[in-house]
């Protein structure tokens, strides 16, 4: 089977990049699949599943919304997030608890930087301090 | 109290905040590497989706049905992004002078201001203008999830016409590392946003589009808002980091310097104090021979 090129890109990383055999997704009329040699398209993504099939595995991955750009030999996805399955709810999980400690932290963070501050601010004052002092 | 302890206190308080400002600048200098690698993920797909806009829009001879594209009336927002926190040199400052001259140059009554990091409610609570919608827990960590959120919250607001406009007031770091303060327009979109976008280079771009181009352009433009928004956010943080790098690191130059001129005038001193006890000692054992 011939293999195209397909990058999967999120702003914030970039979820898969290399060759694949084949690229199946969820549109609003169904699903759509990519094989080498696709006419030039670009198609909207729905979420769902997205299959990846690359060096003879087939995986499926959970993406949101975006757009897929098909050109000869090289096909890009744009979406705004995609996880394996095995990530989701660890994911999921794991940005409920950083948010939680986000919170906490800056509300931290804002009380040591008054207190980092003051501290400054009592050193400035010493050093203004005696060097008057010593005229 | 001696000259010699004077000294000493002296260096120990100069020692104390080099601590401080040294700390500060490490922490900064790995904060601010962090965000600009966020920046830099998301500019990679943030251009993609600039230059597939930009061909849509070349390709369309009516004017698109995307709400986002139409102007209308006069009610402006401005989005002010600064610090939680000062100790970075003028980057504050530079910010909100900015926003200041900004923003009155709209009537009072068509504007809103909105604001990110509580430097920019502060500045604005004090000169009693009260910011409409303040944004807390944003600016120290910007996620995408927090630019998915502002984004939606803004893009509603236009939709319903309670916003015409909208105004983001943020700080740009250039690839040589200078900060610029700058006001950009977000909404409407206009077609020139796009002129400086990247061609897209495969030379046969006959495209199909599925269902309709329309379709493929509204979701463009929704994930080109968010992005938008999320460079905005990241570049800010990446300025705030890399304008506290800077002020502290002259900061623990300057403990540097003064340490080194204090130990100098510590020795001078100490030499001094041996200098005079010596003489001490033996005027003393002089004076006393005298009896032997």
């Amino acid at each position: 089977m011939s293999a195209f090129h397909l990058t999967i890109l999120t702003p914030e990383h970039t979820f898969f990049e290399g060759a694949a055999d084949s690229l199946t997704f969820q549109t609003d009329d169904g699903l759509f699949g990519v094989l080498a040699g696709h006419q030039p398209e670009v198609v909207t993504l729905a979420e769902g599943m997205i299959r990846i099939s690359s060096n003879g595995s087939i995986r499926e991955a959970a993406g949101s919304d975006g757009f897929v750009t098909i050109l000869p030999g090289n096909v890009t996805v744009i979406l705004q997030s995609i996880e394996w399955p095995e990530d989701i709810d660890r994911h999921r999980a794991e940005e409920a608890k950083r948010e939680a400690e986000e919170a906490l932290r800056q509300r931290q963070s804002l009380r040591e930087y008054t207190l980092a501050r003051s501290m400054l601010a009592r050193a400035m004052v010493r050093l203004r301090v005696s060097d008057q002092n010593r005229g | 109290m001696s000259a010699l302890t004077e000294i000493r206190h002296h260096i120990r308080v100069v020692e104390d905040t080099r601590k401080i400002t040294r700390a500060m600048y490490l922490i900064s200098s790995a904060k601010m590497k962090r965000a600009m690698r966020q920046h830099d993920q998301n500019a990679l797909s943030f251009e993609r989706i600039r230059s597939e806009i930009r061909f849509i829009l070349e390709s369309i001879h009516v004017p698109t049905r995307n709400p986002f594209f139409r102007p209308h009336g006069d009610k402006t927002a401005y989005l002010v992004i600064a610090g939680d926190k000062g100790l970075c040199g003028g980057y504050n400052h530079e910010i909100l002078k900015l926003a200041d001259s900004v923003i009155n140059k709209t009537p009072p009554e068509d504007r809103s201001l909105f604001t990110i990091g509580h430097m920019a409610s502060e500045y604005f609570e004090r000169r009693g203008q009260h910011p409409d919608v303040h944004y807390l827990h944003v600016i120290q960590d910007p996620s995408l999830r927090h630019a998915r959120a502002i984004t939606s919250e803004l893009c509603w607001l236009f939709t319903q016409h309670i916003l015409d406009n909208v105004y983001v007031i943020y700080t740009q770091l250039d690839s040589k590392g200078s900060l610029h303060a700058t006001s950009r327009r977000l909404l409407p979109i206009l077609k020139e946003d796009f002129a400086d976008a990247a061609e897209t280079d495969e030379p046969v771009r006959v495209l199909a589009y599925h269902p309709s181009r329309f379709e493929a352009l509204d979701t463009m433009v929704t994930h080109y808002l968010i992005g938008w928004i999320y460079s905005a956010l990241v570049q800010a943080n990446a300025s705030e980091h890399h304008a506290r790098m800077n002020a502290m690191y002259s900061a623990t130059n300057n403990a540097d310097d003064m340490l080194s001129r204090l130990n100098i005038q510590w020795g001078h001193a100490r030499q001094q104090a041996i200098t005079q006890e010596l003489t001490e000692i033996i005027a003393g054992s002089g004076a006393g021979a005298d009896y032997l």
